[in-house]
């Protein structure tokens, strides 16, 4: 069909100039030597200087964990979700879905009024005991964690919810009717049938921790390096362009990697390319 | 009501606390009286709600990002939804791959696209133009205004179609007058997310403005690099009732069923 092709068209076109030319600008950036000409200096300044290879190791380091409180904390709230009357549903669907909404500024500025010194969290920590004077909780990997996980978590629930409400509710009851305690039916039915809702959870949790940027800079600061604030540094206040370029590039290959391996996923999810 | 059914509630109950707790943090502090923020306040007073309206800096960034929102929620929509209906109605090679493609900045980092649009910009003498703002939120919000109507168009009764083109209808006409009235509530959630990212947006926006196209976002980080007062507070809390509001009116008319997919 011609005409559908042509209907197709204007959103292609849209994302090939504005967003695939200038990705590929930026890679071509990337091997600009200094002197002029080509090479991979950018790359190897990346990798070998200690310094700026703390802010991959760090950004690794604080996804993994981001990702895997989410994957601990999701389960609940999916569970919930996918089992609840759609009228309740909705309810708890704009608790999730409201703050994706409200943005990362005002989510971190919260974070940081609630993590500081004198701030809830440690007011609560001291009121219950758990700690007798204030903790320090803004600019550590601890603070960034908590809230990339708060920011990440609904991203996880999302698909891992659609996934479990995919089972059907009998399975479960059948596996009980046959004495199967709760735990029992959590680790043979409902978690091996929501499996590859979880690994598309795990596969966008991970990509935009990785490239978070608002976060890490709000409640990091100077003290938890990661790759999205260096980028904006190097390109904005350093005016480093290859280099702020060739760390992208890091960034952008990875995240393309974990695309694919997400599209694959929803493919071996649904059973067949494209889906519906 | 066994125990573990208490024990589950109350775990999921302490988990949404979690979530919403820099939300309700904000909108506690934005009532304090005092120039710093107190937790809780000692005096409710709302002098920084004040203060965000008679500031012309805070004004002009809002206007900025309702604009650039507004422009954004409608290229998006308008290009997303044409190419959501080629895509779910018409069978064509890489489909797949062209839905992925489409909506690939969902998970590609927006830090890199900034970046980028920056680079691109300056090349062609566009930096901190109205113009290459809207372009980059429209990167960003292309893939929800996609989502939304690739799900429509994917549930739509296509026989509705059939029977107006057997009754005379041109293929136009049958789009404008029976298939758009009836999937009106996912253009609207769509429109309505794709304002939201746009208005909210800060990845994108760090690189691309410019003097006199600071968006809300940009000015409040800004703002907050010098002082500490609850002014940010009281902004953050408008956007919360903003958000909120929206996001419960789309579940009240329109529902959000495709988010839970």
């Amino acid at each position: 069909m011609i005409r559908a092709w042509l209907l197709l068209l204007p959103a292609v076109v849209f994302l090939g100039i504005f967003f695939g030319v200038p990705i590929a600008l930026v890679a071509v950036t990337s091997f600009i030597a200094k002197g002029g000409g080509l090479a991979l200096d950018q790359y190897r300044r990346f990798m070998l200087d200690g310094f700026y290879r703390s802010f991959l190791t760090e950004s690794i380091l604080v996804s993994v964990v981001t990702t895997a409180a989410c994957v601990v904390l999701s389960f609940p709230v999916a569970y919930q979700l996918a089992r609840a009357r759609s009228g309740v549903r909705g309810v708890f669907l704009t608790l999730l879905i409201a703050p994706l909404m409200v943005g990362d500024v005002v989510r971190g500025y919260g974070w940081l009024v609630a993590l500081g010194d004198f701030g809830v969290v440690n007011q609560a920590l001291m009121w219950l005991g758990v700690v007798e004077k204030p903790v320090r909780l803004i600019f550590t990997p601890t603070g960034v964690v908590l809230g990339l996980v708060e920011v990440l978590l609904p991203f996880m629930v999302l698909p891992l919810a659609a996934a479990i409400g995919g089972i059907p509710a009998e399975l479960e009851e059948a596996a009980r009717s046959l004495g199967a305690r709760h735990a029992r039916v959590f680790r043979k039915v409902v978690l091996p049938l929501s499996l590859p809702g979880l690994a598309a959870g795990v596969v966008i949790v991970f990509a935009l921790s990785m490239g978070s940027f608002a976060i890490p800079l709000f409640l990091g600061g100077v003290k938890v390096n990661m790759v999205g604030p260096l980028i904006f540094q190097q390109a904005t206040l350093t005016v480093d362009g290859p280099f702020a370029a060739a760390v992208s590039c890091v960034l952008f290959a990875t995240s393309l990697l974990l695309l694919i391996a997400y599209a694959w996923v929803g493919t071996a999810l649904r059973g067949e390319p494209g889906g519906r | 009501m066994n125990d573990r059914s208490i024990l589950f509630r109350a775990v999921t109950v302490a988990i949404y606390a979690f979530l919403l707790l820099p939300i309700a943090v904000v909108v506690v502090a934005s009532l304090n009286d005092g120039a710093t923020l107190a937790f809780p306040p000692k005096r409710v007073s709302l002098r920084w709600f004040g203060a965000f309206l008679t500031s012309r800096q805070f004004m002009e960034a809002t206007w900025v990002s309702l604009e650039v929102a507004l422009v954004t929620a409608i290229v998006a929509l308008v290009l997303g939804t044409a190419a959501a209906w080629a895509l779910a109605r018409r069978a064509m090679p890489f489909r797949f791959i062209a839905l992925q493609y489409l909506t690939s900045p969902l998970i590609l980092p927006g830090i890199v696209i900034g970046l980028a649009l920056l680079q691109f910009a300056a090349r062609l003498g566009a930096s901190g133009s109205l113009g290459a703002l809207v372009i980059g939120h429209t990167v960003v919000a292309l893939p929800y205004a996609v989502r939304a109507m690739h799900a429509a168009f994917t549930q739509y009764d296509a026989t509705l179609d059939e029977a107006a083109a057997t009754l005379g209808a041109r293929p136009l006409r049958t789009f404008f007058r029976v298939t758009l009235p009836l999937v009106k509530p996912s253009l609207i959630a769509g429109g309505v997310f794709a304002f939201a990212i746009s208005f909210s947006n800060i990845m994108i926006s760090a690189f691309l403005v410019g003097p006199g196209t600071t968006t809300l976002p940009v000015r409040m980080y800004n703002y907050m690099e010098f002082s500490n007062d609850p002014t940010i507070a009281a902004i953050a809390t408008l956007v919360v009732i903003a958000m909120f509001s929206g996001i419960w009116a789309l579940h009240k008319t329109v529902g959000l069923g495709g988010f839970f997919r």
